[in-house]
């Protein structure tokens, strides 16, 4: 981040809370993710994470019992918005906030047509269109060349890292201007990781990232910004120069567990 | 110990796992009198004329009736099953949603014979007073069958759309699908073969009922020619026999019949059995 | 296109849920007019009809103890063959005779029940031409093709209940030293009971609600009680098939009404029951997995 350069704040949360069936998962939580960053959110299991990460593009409210207060703003292409004002279109929410999910989730179809779908039915592309914001996909995730040979092979078939590098893509080819991961690298193997890593960096020049992770470590290696949640409530947030060192940034993150 | 349970179980399974081949036997056997003489030809694509000089026992109409009427059932149920299956997984208020879904449930409690009761006594006066006709016709069994056999569609569609995990349908959701492109889009294409087996049964079941055409259906033995025409089904055919004298050429058009519906019944559920997985789902594990 | 699917399914909801709804009140309406003490036991004091020493000519009473022998008959045939093949099938029905019996069952599923009931008159009629000239159609043979028709259902819920445990509870009895059969017995079954009971629970309502078999095995329409096995019988389902043909007067009408609003109310709840228990036992154990 350069001097003088004001980023925007992509993401503005504040007093949000979030409680299934009467139970409360977050209790007044406020987070800022800026435009161009990389904001992780740690904590302990069941601190609501996952549940933070969905109140943003309001997948929450597939499950029964949901019941969301409080504000997400959104700084978009098209001007800043609460994410639950009254005539927010949730197709549209979903496509400018994109998410990826834990488990690699691509459709048990062909590769061609996990993006053919998604790109027909909500953005009405053309069979063209759709082929070029693919290729353009595959690219940036560094899976074309990988799969330009076999786009109608079923996506099953693929490594769990590269079905994990899919669904970023595949996100991605929906043009999103923030990216929701929900711990991308959970279940990779070592390599995989790394991979994905030096991906999510690369890409937080286009686009605001907001990612949860359960490792600390790499929270360390990637962010440029950590948020911890922990009993539903925010109770830290460190900026890049204030993580400092790996084994006290350990030592402070851990107190407030 | 461990053996004679073994033991006890496998007798149980023999008779029962037997009992289809002993059935066959019977069936075949009655026929039997048909295949010696070389009329089963005959008596499958033939016509029915008991009376006058040349009488006939051709059980072709009822073959042709009980398919019309089956086929006619099927085109009008599959697709009000399918809409039923849309709105039971979709969006709408969730106690709608319950309460359409229990109905069908309940559906399959109504006994054949109640719905041809209330059939004849609502259904058929109202056809009559609106066609001038009879009123019990293919029309009526058509419609009538249509009820009768939508639970059975809807809820094995139910149960095959419901095999795809919610992990699934939450991704469509997160690209920001709505229900009705989710289901259009991803769960139908990617569960043809059940539907193909939902629709399989449907017939099936459509084939093998007897109360409702034998109650409404007028049971002329002529050859389906119009729907508001009474015709006659071969399950019908069956029931009607009781009056007639076992040695006579009738019992033995009856056992052909009943041969037929054994073969035709057992080959659509030898189709269904083989239409048990999809791509793409975990496999059962007999 | 996805929204003309939307609108669709609202309209087969609605149709199907108006015609239904429009079926069931006209019989409940009709039907409670006829409900009485009459309807079921005609002009016979009750306590005679109840205890036998008086026939009921007019009343549905020995089509309900005709149709309630039949049920509990075919289950006493039915439900030990049942189960116990579903457990053969679960716990030893691997491989090739596996598949052999499975495709069997579910080609006795498939089976017409009319062309069941011309299996058991055909079964009559060689019996009477070799070893039982006197042999004729009654309650024994209803009750066996019966049982026949719903041995299948019971085959296979108690497979399916048994096949959808929990891995962990199969592993358990074996890992505490017990033999295959004991913890079948004494693990397995108790936690898939409720799986199995509601495939009973259907297959006596498939049983109470056939007319079919029984128009060709022995059903008539006035036979009074059944006192032997063998003796021709009444039953619900097949009074409401022959009245609604032959009805002479109102009140035999309203006798059909009575019968066809009795006898959708067992099958009915019946059913209503079977599916409740089956969802409850899912939930249970997709809860432990």
């Amino acid at each position: 981040m350069g001097g003088g350069e004001m980023n925007l704040q992509a993401v503005s949360i504040d007093g949000l809370s979030v409680s299934f069936a009467g139970r409360k998962i977050l209790d007044g939580v406020s987070l800022n993710a800026e435009q161009g960053e990389l904001t992780v959110i740690v904590g302990p299991s069941g601190s609501g994470k996952t549940t933070l990460l969905r109140a943003i593009n309001r997948l929450n409210e597939c499950f029964q019992g949901s019941a969301t207060e409080g504000k997400v703003g959104l700084s978009l292409a098209t001007g800043e918005t609460d994410a639950y004002s009254p005539g927010m279109d949730l197709g549209d929410l979903r496509r400018r906030a994109a998410m990826v999910f834990q488990n690699p989730n691509p459709l048990p179809m062909s590769i061609e047509r996990n993006f053919g779908v998604p790109l027909r039915s909500v953005l009405r592309l053309n069979k063209e269109q759709q082929r070029e914001r693919m290729e353009r996909a595959l690219k940036e995730v560094e899976l074309w060349a990988d799969v330009k040979d076999r786009l109608q092979e079923n996506a099953l078939k693929l490594s769990g890292g590269q079905q994990q590098r899919l669904c970023l893509a595949r996100a991605l080819a929906m043009d999103p201007e923030i990216l929701l991961l929900d711990e991308p690298t959970a279940n990779l193997d070592f390599l995989a990781t790394e991979g994905i890593e030096k991906l999510l960096v690369s890409l937080k020049q286009r686009y605001t990232l907001l990612a949860v992770s359960h490792d600390l470590d790499q929270a360390w290696r990637v962010a440029d910004r950590v948020v911890v949640l922990s009993g539903g409530k925010t109770v830290l947030t460190l900026d890049r120069e204030q993580m400092g060192e790996h084994a006290a940034f350990r030592e402070r993150v851990k107190e407030v567990f | 110990m461990d053996r004679g349970i073994k033991i006890v179980t496998g007798a149980a399974t023999a008779v029962s796992a037997l009992a289809v081949l002993a059935i066959l036997v019977f069936l075949a056997v009655s026929a039997l009198p048909l295949f010696e003489s070389g009329q089963f030809g005959s008596t499958l694509a033939g016509g029915w004329q008991p009376t006058g000089d040349l009488p006939r026992f051709g059980i072709g109409p009822m073959i042709a009736g009980s398919i019309t009427l089956s086929l006619s059932a099927l085109l009008l149920s599959f697709p009000l099953s399918l809409g039923i299956c849309s709105f039971i997984m979709g969006g709408a208020p969730r106690p709608l949603r319950t309460f359409v879904s229990a109905l069908v449930h309940f559906m399959t409690g109504i006994p054949t014979v109640v719905y041809g009761f209330l059939s004849v006594l609502l259904l058929v006066p109202l056809i009559r007073s609106a066609t001038g006709g009879n009123g019990l016709s293919l029309l009526a069994a058509c419609l009538t069958l249509t009820l009768l056999i939508l639970p059975t569609i809807t809820l094995m569609l139910l149960a095959r759309l419901g095999r795809f995990d919610n992990a699934l349908k939450l991704s469509c959701t997160a690209l920001g699908m709505d229900e009705a492109q989710t289901q259009l889009k991803v769960l139908f294409p990617l569960a043809k073969k059940g539907m193909l087996a939902a629709a399989v049964l449907g017939f099936c079941r459509a084939l093998g009922d007897t109360m409702i055409a034998l109650m409404v259906s007028g049971n002329s033995p002529r050859w389906p020619d119009g729907i508001l025409e009474p015709m006659r089904a071969l399950t019908a055919h069956i029931g009607m026999g009781l009056a007639t004298d076992t040695h006579s050429p009738e019992y033995r058009s009856i056992g052909a019949a009943g041969l037929v519906l054994f073969v035709l019944t057992g080959v659509l559920s030898l189709v269904i059995r083989s239409l048990g997985q999809e791509n793409g789902e975990e496999r059962r594990v007999a | 296109m996805p929204r003309a699917l939307k609108v669709f399914g609202w309209f087969a909801a609605a149709l199907v849920t108006c015609a239904v709804l429009l079926l069931v009140a006209f019989l409940v309406l009709r039907g409670g007019r006829a409900l009485s003490p009459e309807l079921i036991f005609g002009d016979t004091p009750w306590l005679d009809a109840v205890s036998g020493q008086k026939p009921v000519f007019d009343g549905l009473w020995p089509a309900i103890v005709g149709t309630l022998a039949l049920v509990g008959l075919s289950a006493v045939i039915a439900l030990p063959l049942g189960i116990l093949s579903g457990v053969w099938l679960s716990e030893f029905g691997r491989g090739r005779v596996g598949r052999l019996v499975s495709t069997s069952v579910d080609l006795l599923a498939g089976i017409p029940s009319i062309v069941m009931g011309l299996f058991g008159f055909g079964l009559i009629l060689a019996l009477r031409r070799s070893f039982a000239p006197d042999a004729n159609t009654g309650l024994i043979l209803s009750a066996g093709c019966i049982a026949l028709l719903v041995l299948p259902y019971l085959i296979r819920t108690t497979e399916v209940s048994l096949e959808g445990l929990p891995e962990t509870l199969r592993l358990l009895g074996p890992s505490l030293g017990m033999s295959s059969w004991k913890s079948t017995w004494h693990i397995l079954l108790p936690a898939a009971s409720r799986g199995i009971l509601s495939g009973a629970i259907l297959a006596v309502g498939r049983a109470a609600e056939d007319t079919a078999v029984i128009l060709l095995t022995g059903a008539v329409a006035s036979g009074g009680i059944p006192r032997h096995l063998t003796d021709h019988f009444e039953a619900l389902p097949y009074k409401i098939y022959y009245l609604s043909a032959n009805h002479r007067n109102a009140s035999e009408l309203d006798l059909a009404f009575g019968a066809a609003l009795m006898l959708l109310c067992l099958t009915g709840s019946l059913f209503l029951l079977a599916a409740w228990l089956q969802r409850s036992l899912e939930k249970r154990w997709a809860a432990e997995r």
